[in-house]
């Protein structure tokens, strides 16, 4: 099968009415995403996750570069049936019930309707749902409600490739906890997951890779474990060590330990710690301000 | 292919529902329902009509109606305007779904086109419940219009050539005179018809429809200046035996046996009305206006139309029905107005689509109100320009351009204006089903279908950040 997103090198600047260019959201970046594979876009407000995700499923026209859907431009309805999509907030019909929410996606996706409604049931089951919401408008539903419904919809038709846009965002700590589960879910079953987020634990529990964008740049990329990894450091284990021998243990780096287990690895910050880090970086290189890089006067924006 | 076309289906009908239940759940049709119930209940009281039974029917069919009509067309439109960016970011789901952007604009115009119809249905409900209750028997009567003869008008026009003028050597010159002529009648210019001269309208054969049916003859010409008063005439209607291309009117045994004879006076208003037994037509029917001029033998001439001055009709099937037949023509207008406003949401934001569309559709609807034809003379092109200066390249351009411009216009309104269901209701005059329904398939089917793809294109073109 054909990678399901791929791109590469996408740039885009948004501009006012009369072209003039404004902010330069996001400036060359590459991703991929392959089956069973979570890939988080980490970062902070601004950094221009929502610009990336964006062009990614043809909702904006990259200024360059290059975006592929299973082989295929996203212009492509082809290309777009087998991708579900949970959108930032927000992003439902307040007039509609979940359950009509459910039916409204399925007909553009040109599902049949013949076990529609058990499929529908099914689906605001598994993301947690309470029964009883299944008919409200979502206008009476809570915030967390109208996300999970949307989450429900980006389910439907069993998509191959699924983009959260900060999916729990507006989530209670149970909700957050359930969304977890089901992007792990999702993974396990072979779906290529793309998120974005930032909030560093959502990401570092579920994400197989994540790429850190800072000002519409990718500032660090790669699997988590090698990420954090400390390559500068270098940890000693010593398992079932007496109190009395530590000192001399201490003393004597590196001398036989007496026989003693002894484990050598290099210890793992903690995801906050090496995102504040590639922040810093980023913040003493260029003098960006976290977010997109606005664009200088020369531009004629004012 | 089976599949395709199933999967669009889907599509069109999941866009249908939404567009359905975003209108009627939110206070937009309600408040526009109650609008238009106030309009249906309380305007037909408050007009004043002229005291004749006619008159009470314009008020009621023909204002009424004329009002609920733009308002509602007007809602219509501007719910087609907000339907795309009312959405807002929402509206992206449906951008990254697989359904086709055809699928979604024709699903949305149907659900539109099925609320505004729905709500039309009720209005004319409420209007003929009106005409029940506040108009004379005789308003509630409509008359079904008898076009003369396939021929006549051919025939009328090298007669009066024969009076005019002497003939050209020329024979394609004379052609063209003759065809000039034609123009104007079919174009129902007012024509002079001097003193001592006839206009004669030719009717084909027509059997009655039922026993005792009678034929109505209307007939009304305007003096040179434009009044109604100063012309004395002879109007006449001759049931016919013979073939009736007599060369001159005073050849009437010609025409066959006559059957009415009606004096129209100077001192009066030059308008006559008459009835005749239908079955005096069952030959074929002449009717024969001559100016007599004064009773010296001097005058002026009248000025007489082709279509305006003479009618003859035959009774209709009553009011209700005729609203009935209206419908198909009113639906095309609404389904057009969903298909504009729809197509200029999909390109602008709310107020530049509200503003561009309401716009357009005022230029079109003042620019064709003229009924079109085809065959009629082209505009004159009016030149603006300072006496000093002759027209240059970029001022025929402009005009060229401009009078495409109306010309493709007015062609592609054709349908729905030559209908006229409005102004036929309002004259109670029966609509005419196949015009009726040809407006409803060309003008508000197929040319929905043309802004579908240009909306469809401009949605699949359109960035959503
Ligand atoms: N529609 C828009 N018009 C102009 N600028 C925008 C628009 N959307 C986002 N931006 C700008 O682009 C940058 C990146 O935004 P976004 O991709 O939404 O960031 P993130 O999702 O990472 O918080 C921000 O500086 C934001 O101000
Ligand atoms: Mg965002």
């Amino acid at each position: 099968m054909k990678i399901p997103l791929f791109a590469e090198n996408l740039r885009k600047t948004y501009r006012d009415f009369w072209g003039r260019p404004r902010t330069e959201a996001v400036r060359g970046i590459s991703l991929a995403v392959r089956p069973g594979e979570v890939v988080g876009l980490l970062g902070p407000n601004g950094s221009g996750k929502s610009t990336t995700i964006k062009m990614v499923l043809g909702l904006l026209r990259p200024d360059g570069g290059k975006v592929e859907l299973f082989g295929l431009p996203p212009s492509e309805p082809a290309a777009r049936r087998h991708v579900g999509y949970l959108p930032e907030l927000p992003d439902q019909h307040r007039f509609l019930t979940p359950r009509e929410t459910l039916a409204y996606h399925a007909g553009l996706m040109g599902l049949p309707s013949s076990g529609a409604d058990a499929r529908a049931e099914a689906l605001l089951d598994r993301v947690g749902l309470a029964r009883a919401a299944f008919d409200k408008p979502l206008s009476e539903c809570s915030k967390g409600m109208a996300r999970r419904a949307g989450l429900a919809a980006a389910l439907l038709g069993d998509p191959q490739l699924v983009v959260l846009d900060e999916p729990t965002s507006g989530l209670d700590p149970v909700g957050r906890h359930e969304v977890k589960e089901l992007i792990c879910e999702l993974s396990r079953d072979g779906k290529a997951v793309l998120l974005s987020s930032h909030l560093l634990s959502e990401v570092q529990d579920v994400c197989t890779r994540v790429a850190i964008m800072v000002a519409g740049l990718v500032r660090a990329e790669g699997n988590l474990s090698g990420l954090l990894e400390r390559r500068d450091a270098v940890r000693f284990t010593v398992s079932g060590l007496p109190p009395e021998k530590e000192a001399d243990c201490r003393a004597a780096l590196g001398v036989a330990s007496g026989g003693l287990d002894v484990a050598v690895d290099h210890p793992a910050a903690t995801l906050e710690e090496y995102f504040l880090e590639v922040l810093r970086a980023a913040r003493e290189e260029g003098g960006a301000e976290g977010g997109a890089a606005a664009v200088a006067d020369g531009g004629g924006a004012r | 292919m089976k599949r395709t076309v199933a999967v669009f289906a889907r599509a069109a009908a999941a866009s249908f529902a939404l567009q359905w239940r975003s209108l009627s759940r939110s206070h937009f049709a309600a408040a526009l329902l109650a609008l238009l119930a106030a309009v249906v209940a309380v305007l037909p009281a408050q007009l004043r009509p002229d005291g004749t039974a006619g008159g009470a029917r314009h008020m009621i069919a023909g204002w009424t109606l004329g009002v609920t009509m733009a308002l509602l067309g007007g809602a219509t439109l501007w719910a087609g305007c907000a339907s795309v960016p009312g959405e807002g970011r929402r509206f992206a789901a449906v951008r990254v779904s697989p359904a086709r952007s055809m699928a979604v604009f024709v699903g949305r115009w149907l659900a539109l086109v099925a609320l505004s119809s729905a709500i039309l249905a009720l209005c004319l409900c409420g209007l003929w419940v009106q005409a029940r209750v506040r108009l004379p028997r005789a308003a509630l009567e409509t008359r079904a219009v008898i076009e003369p003869a396939e021929g006549a008008l051919d025939e009328e026009a090298k007669r009066i050539r024969v009076w005019a003028a002497a003939p050209e050597t020329d024979p394609a010159r004379e052609e063209a005179v003759v065809e000039s002529i034609r123009r104007d009648l079919r174009s129902d210019a007012l024509l002079p018809v001097p003193p001592g001269v006839a206009r004669i309208w030719r009717f084909a054969p027509r059997a009655p429809r039922r026993d005792g049916e009678t034929l109505r003859v209307s007939f009304r010409c305007l003096s040179p200046y434009g009044s109604a008063a100063g012309v004395n005439g002879m109007l006449a209607a001759y049931s016919a035996t013979g073939n009736g291309d007599a060369a001159s009117p005073t050849d009437a045994a010609a025409f066959g046996r006559r059957v009415a004879l009606v004096r129209l006076d100077a001192s009066q208003d030059s308008s006559s009305e008459f009835e005749i037994p239908a079955a005096a037509a069952e030959c074929g029917l002449v009717v024969v206006f001559s100016n007599a001029g004064l009773r010296d033998g001097t005058g002026a001439s009248a000025l007489v139309g082709w279509r305006s001055s003479l009618r003859a009709t035959s009774p209709g099937e009553g009011l209700a029905v005729n609203l009935l037949r209206a419908v198909p023509a009113l639906v095309a207008v609404l389904s057009l107005l969903a298909a504009v406003g729809l197509a200029a949401g999909c390109a602008f934001s709310f107020p530049v689509a509200a503003f561009a569309a309401t716009a357009a559709v005022a230029m079109v609807w003042l620019g064709s109100s003229d009924a079109y034809d085809p065959n009629a003379a082209p505009d004159e092109v009016v030149h603006v320009h300072a006496a000093s200066r002759e027209p240059n390249a970029v001022d025929r351009a402009v005009e060229k351009a401009a009078s495409g411009i109306g010309g493709t216009l007015r062609a592609v309104m054709a349908p729905i204006s030559r209908a006229n269901a409005s102004e036929k209701l309002a004259d109670g005059i029966v609509v005419g089903m196949p015009g009726a329904l040809w407006a409803l398939t060309a003008d508000g089917v197929a040319l929905p279908l043309a802004f579908a793809l240009a909306g469809a294109a401009a949605l699949r073109r359109r960035e959503f950040p």
